[in-house]
């Protein structure tokens, strides 16, 4: 195979045409378009044959820009001299923005299959590649998993150029770099690394591009693909690399200094690093009023730590510690559970497992179906367990409570892991109460402070100084007074606005 | 990748050193410490507790001083101090040492839950927690450990604070009378030798040295911080000890803090703090005893005594495994307890000082101060 494929071209444009049907299967595959045709050089007429894959560019610009023009050479161009036939169907007859010449078939055929359009002359031993990429493909749409009231409504589609171009929109910068690497073995597929030179950490770009240029594998078709390739800790439950779908995030994402991976047909892109800090922003915090965004947050740190503790805290109590509940309480607790017959873990768990196949089932079912999956799943079986006393109805309140606190959360993919964590908590608190509970904690530290986000830990350091500390990270100042970038990006420039922004309250008259 | 046992890779900030040392003086705030401290010093047990603290805080300082201004750690110290096979001997006697003091943390607490919540549970199926816990946090070193610490340190303090807000309806200012307590001799004198809670500061002549790397004084910083810190907080609980319980009763019991913490409440039909306290103290334990056995294997790592000290971690935790699997009296435990104030005392403050005059008087005329590098930054950015 890769004997075949490192063949040159030949000067014979029929030896040619045989090595391009023998490698892209013409006679098996319907959508190879070969096309000969003829011009007229120097009273001459010239051989050539153009070939591409139907569906993948632009047919009219392939029938006007060069057949047209080939076919246009056979009424003057007796006047016009170029130094080879070559010259003059480069210079005279193709008329693109892009054109590459290769004498490489393995180059040529994967150029084919990247939306180029191939053309062999007889007597010339190297093909012309015209970029004319034109595919089907989504337009700018709205986000689905990032959607918010305030800010931008854009997000990324599939096609890489669209999703780089939104990017530089936001991001005027010349310092904006959109490195571009290819990946796979088989199928390539092109992955770009963002970042700004000057801000971010070279460092980190550095350990990205390598980790990205020694991947080899057949193929990598989106972003999520590739994160999984690069990141550090592969069996981590709590993902490295931060999926965003908004240009105006990955815009802000740039700015402080962090690292930005894209590839071809995938609309979310991929941030490096990020921390914990990043699971309490949302995509409209930036727009947000400080006074909002700061009970805006409180609210999100309540509804994590519910997520996460309060299941695993009722089993806890109610298993090993029911003492320290108010009598009232505690004896309110026993006359509910009275006729039910499983025991409390049992209950939690069956309960959280109905949440996350009802979870798994709405996104599953058509749109239409969706609304009605929740009412059956969620108010008429819940009901009715609790009716037949199958469940506590302080169980269902517990669980009910937890599932909406886990939706609050503004990173969508940061709660698989937290899902996750949630049930190690639920059974290490039935094993020992709060003690285990406590070791339960332990571990998810440990798990985050062990787990690095290429650069750092997932798990920042709680206070280096006054600018740099986790409180600071996670209550978004007003806008004039961010004048650091987050200290766990570790920008080469730490600053991102002067100390005094707002430099017409010195203009103005009092 | 980075080795974890590399000492160079050890990276970590002022305030996560604080931090930690101060996690580490907190766990006596579970153990028998405050106890004795009453026992000795009756209703001036306050004074009794900042005048320790004054007299330790002015011995270490001057300790930290001798070590930090000629050397980069107690290792160096001790390396131009004695000939190597008594180096080797002195790394292993830490070690062993430190490997008691890790037991005696996890077993304060241990009786502690034991006598209250659970009282079916035999000591050692509670302990399993605290050994998955050593293992896990030594294999992953030091700078995991600094990172956590640097979190759960916050919840110490605002649990203390919270005790003592809570508390402030049951004062009864009566208990502080007499104001010197069982008399001078006993606040002033025979209460010294309570000044063995402060073993951790031993510890800090490990570390002291690569944070204060590029800023000369924030070692003595950090030192003053940590033992501000501490005494604050200290007082603070034996205050709300002292306010809230007769003395009398205090003498009798053990589990001081778990009864304190389930005696107060808003009001009798609101939730009790004792979960709270399971939770804190237990993380705290963990980073804590975890921390000294990683000291422990550090020190022999330091010394020579082996090269690398991650393969050692298995057997420690395999040592701590079958201390907690020996049946030990209450009574029994309690003479280990007084042999283990004793060495404290003597490796907190005997030890230090008896290395420093011998090197002092070793090194007279060729000590060097030690080098300050004023370019390497404060803190160490690693990127993984």
């Amino acid at each position: 195979m890769s004997s075949k494929n490192n063949q040159l071209v030949h000067k014979n444009i029929d030896d040619n045409l045989n090595a391009i049907n023998i490698r892209l299967f013409s006679d098996l595959s319907y959508d190879v378009i070969i096309r000969e045709f003829k011009f007229r050089y120097n009273k001459k007429d010239v051989k050539a044959f153009l070939v591409f894959f139907e569906g993948m560019i632009n047919k009219d610009f392939v029938n006007q820009n060069i057949l047209f023009r080939a076919n246009s050479t056979f009424q003057s161009n007796d006047n016009i001299k170029y130094e080879s036939v070559a010259d003059f169907f480069e210079n005279f007859v193709i008329s693109n923005y892009s054109l590459e010449k290769s004498q490489n078939f393995k180059k040529i055929i994967d150029k084919i299959c990247s939306n180029n359009c191939a053309i062999f002359i007889d007597g010339y031993d190297q093909c012309f590649l015209c970029d004319m990429a034109q595919h089907e493909h989504r337009a700018v749409g709205t986000p689905t998993f990032e959607s918010s009231v305030k800010g931008t409504q854009e997000a990324f589609n599939e096609v890489l150029n669209t999703n780089t171009a939104l990017i530089r929109k936001y991001v005027k910068d010349s310092n904006l770099i959109i490195e571009q690497i290819n990946i796979g073995k088989r199928a390539s597929n092109t992955c770009t690394v963002m970042y700004i030179k000057g801000l971010t950490n070279p460092k980190i770009v550095k350990k990205i591009k390598n980790r990205i240029s020694n991947i080899d594998t057949d193929i990598i078709i989106t972003t999520d693909n590739l994160s999984q390739f690069i990141e550090t800790n592969t069996f981590s439950i709590i993902p490295q690399i931060m999926p965003t779908e908004k240009p105006d995030r990955v815009a802000s994402f740039l700015m402080q200094g962090r690292c930005v991976i894209l590839t071809n047909n995938s609309p979310i892109a991929g941030v490096i690093p990020s921390t914990v800090v990043d699971w309490f922003h949302s995509g409209e915090d930036g727009y947000l009023r400080a006074p909002f965004n700061f009970i805006l947050k409180l609210i999100r740190i309540a509804a994590i730590l519910t997520a996460l503790f309060l299941p695993a805290l009722y089993i806890a109590t109610v298993t090993y510690h029911i003492d320290i509940l108010p009598t009232n309480i505690a004896m309110m607790l026993a006359a509910s559970r009275e006729a039910v017959p499983i025991p409390f873990v049992i209950e939690v768990i069956i309960m959280e497992i109905a949440f996350e196949l009802l979870r798994e089932a709405e996104v599953r079912v058509p749109t239409k179906v969706g609304p009605i999956v929740s009412i059956v799943g969620g108010l008429i079986l819940g009901q009715l367990a609790v009716e037949a006393n199958i469940i506590c109805s302080f169980t269902m309140i517990i669980v009910g409570f937890t599932g909406i606190c886990m939706y609050a959360l503004p990173n969508y993919y940061s709660s698989y892991g937290l899902r996750s964590i949630r049930y190690i908590l639920i059974i290490l608190s039935f094993i020992n109460g709060y003690l285990a509970l406590s070791f339960g904690v332990l571990l998810f530290m440990v798990i985050l402070s062990d787990t690095f986000s290429i650069g750092t830990r997932l798990l920042p350091n709680f206070y280096i100084d006054k600018d740099r500390n986790i409180i600071q990270q996670i209550f978004t100042e007003p806008v004039w007074s961010r004048e650091k970038r987050p200290y766990y990006t570790k920008a080469s420039d730490k600053t991102s606005q002067p100390n005094i922004s707002r430099r017409w309250l010195f203009n103005e008259k009092k | 990748m980075r080795k974890n046992s590399d000492y160079k890779n050890i990276s970590y900030v002022n305030y996560e050193i604080i931090s930690m040392f101060f996690t580490l003086l907190a766990c006596v705030f579970i153990s028998y410490s405050p106890i004795r401290i009453i026992e000795r010093c009756g209703s001036a047990s306050i004074i009794g507790i900042l005048f320790i603290s004054l007299v330790t805080y002015i011995i270490y300082y001057i300790i930290i001083k001798c070590i930090f201004k000629n050397e980069y750690d107690m290792f160096s110290v001790i390396k131009k101090t004695y000939p190597p096979i008594i180096q080797k001997i002195i790394s292993v006697c830490i070690y062993l040492f430190l490997l008691l003091y890790s037991y005696l943390l996890i077993s304060n607490l241990l009786y502690n839950l034991r006598a209250s919540i659970y009282s079916k549970s035999t000591l050692f199926s509670i302990s399993i927690f605290f050994l998955v816990a050593l293992y896990l946090l030594n294999k992953k070193g030091f700078n995991v450990i600094f990172r956590i610490v640097g979190y759960v340190s916050i919840i110490i303090v605002i649990y203390i604070v919270f005790l003592f807000i809570m508390s402030v309806t049951k004062i009864d200012l009566n208990n502080f009378f007499p104001i010197l307590g069982n008399g001078p001799k006993d606040v002033f004198l025979n209460n010294l030798s309570n000044s063995a809670l402060f073993v951790p500061l031993f510890l800090f002549t490990f570390f002291g040295g690569k944070v204060a790397k590029g800023k000369k004084r924030a070692n003595y910083k950090n030192f003053n911080l940590i033992m501000l810190i501490f005494t604050i907080l200290y007082t603070l609980l034996i205050f709300t000890f002292i306010a809230t319980v007769p003395i009398e009763i205090i003498s009798s019991r053990y589990t001081l803090l778990l009864d304190l913490s389930s005696l107060i409440s808003l009001n009798p039909q609101s939730f009790k703090l004792v979960p709270i306290m399971i939770y804190v103290f237990s993380l705290i334990i963990f980073i804590s005893s975890s921390f000294c056995i990683l000291c422990g294997l550090y020190n022999i790592q330091r010394l020579n005594v082996v090269k690398d000290y991650s393969k050692y971690v298995l057997p420690s935790v395999i040592i701590m495994t079958i201390l907690f699997l020996i049946p030990i009296p209450l009574s029994i435990y309690n003479i280990i307890l007084d042999v283990f104030y004793i060495l404290s005392i003597g490796f907190t403050f005997g030890f230090p000082i008896l290395t420093l005059i011998i090197y002092f008087i070793k090194n007279k005329g060729r000590s060097k101060k030690f080098m300050q590098d004023k370019n390497t930054p404060k803190f160490i950015e690693e990127v993984d």
